[in-house]
């Protein structure tokens, strides 16, 4: 009869032995740090909902240096999501769209493009409206 | 794991002044063995040895209780996929040169069952590849004049269909996944298998993925069922070391990117389109 075959225990650190791994895990934290800034943003907009005395006090916890440094983390957490997903990107697009071949630089530098071009729109549209 | 290696330098082995190199390999024989440990074993060191030729020196003159698949000895059988200081590799195109003069530590496939020193359980890496149906499903649909749903054992009613033709554009939609040799090395580069061994996993992905693309093939509706469940495409977090380690150059990150947006372009449709359109 066969025996059935052994099975190796888990490493719990497995995420620790290669470095592809610990850059996988770093892109995964830090979408932490943008759910984190995403539910402070959802307070913010709850405190405007409660009346002006909620919201500017919201707007003052903004300017703490405890804030500031949190948002400043954030961003940068951000930037390297984006980077990383933008490098895989064309992994997940089809090989041939509209019967062209499609070139994988093309695809990420057409990400950056939209990525900055929306950006600049947001950037001018929150400078206008303020 | 740490174990410590025990010394197996038998009198064939070379003397200390030939240059040689250490294989420290991972043992278990079942009945035996309660648990895997590492053997340690001094081999010559010869520039132009792939591991598999390493493997095989140690089988014929030091220990011939030794287990490990092998085949082809030129990375198309796909049979002697193993770990060398951790990363998973074809033994027939792992070169101890690479490695000189450090010791080198082989040990079987990664997140797989092993039946006995560097052999592995293949058998629900063979049930999941089965699940997928990785053939072409009613290929003479297409043909010039073809019979949808004919029994593909007709050879007088197939050829009398005419040709199938496939242009060279069509032909690149899938061949590259066409390319894999089931060495399972993606497997054991993939942390999600590791994790959930429900997960259908990178090889049978991009086989489903080389019919599903296949315009000969109409059995993608017959695929789907595996494709998208929840241990299909979706278990997948895009770790991508699958495309590294894969001696063929397949990409199953890739294949498994695109199964998932045809899983959600399917989805999105069976809520938009009514029921006959799908």
């Amino acid at each position: 009869m066969r025996q059935s075959p052994y099975h190796r225990p888990r490493d719990p650190f497995w995420y620790m032995r290669r470095s592809v791994y610990r850059r996988y895990m770093v892109r995964e934290a830090t979408s932490v740090f943008i759910g984190l800034w995403m539910l402070n943003l959802i307070l913010g907009i709850l405190q405007l909902s409660r009346g002006e005395a909620a919201w500017t006090a919201w707007l003052t916890w903004q300017q703490h240096p405890l804030m500031l440094t949190f948002s400043g983390l954030t961003l940068i957490m951000a930037m390297v999501h984006t980077t990383t997903w933008f490098a895989i990107a064309p992994k997940a697009m089809p090989k041939f769209i509209a019967g062209k071949a499609v070139v994988h630089q093309q695809v990420v530098i057409g990400h950056w493009l939209v990525f900055g071009l929306v950006s600049l729109f947001l950037l001018v549209a929150v400078y206008w409206g303020a | 794991m740490t174990i410590p290696a025990t010394d197996n330098t038998s009198e064939t082995a070379p003397s200390k002044s030939e240059a040689g190199i250490t294989l420290e390999i991972l043992r278990y024989i079942p009945g035996t063995h309660s648990e895997p440990t590492f053997q340690r074993f001094e081999i010559p060191y010869v520039e132009d040895w792939s591991m598999l030729d390493a493997l095989g020196y140690i089988k014929d003159e030091l220990d011939s209780s030794l287990s490990y698949r092998w085949s082809c000895r030129m990375a198309v059988c796909g049979s002697c996929g193993m770990m060398f200081d951790g990363v998973p590799k074809l033994a027939c195109e792992t070169f101890l040169r690479d490695y000189y003069p450090r010791p080198i530590r082989v040990e079987p496939l990664e997140n797989f069952g092993i039946e006995r020193d560097l052999v592995i359980d293949q058998e629900p890496f063979l049930e999941k590849l089965e699940s997928v149906k990785p053939y072409i499903i009613d290929a003479m649909a297409n043909a010039p004049s073809g019979k949808p749903g004919a029994p593909a054992g007709h050879e007088r009613e197939t050829i009398q269909a005419g040709e199938n033709r496939q242009t060279p554009k069509e032909l690149a939609l899938f061949d590259q996944y066409s390319m894999c040799i089931n060495c399972l090395l993606c497997y054991s580069a993939c942390p999600q298998f590791g994790l959930n061994p429900a997960f259908l996993g990178p090889a049978a992905i991009s086989l489903a993925h080389r019919y599903n693309q296949d315009n000969r093939d109409q059995g993608n509706a017959d695929r789907a069922p595996a494709l998208n469940e929840e241990d299909g495409v979706w278990s997948c977090t895009f770790v991508g070391y699958c495309s590294e380690v894969c001696p063929k150059s397949v990409d199953p990150a890739s294949a498994i990117q695109q199964e998932k947006v045809r899983g959600a372009t399917d989805w999105a449709l069976s809520w938009l389109l009514p029921k006959g359109a799908r």
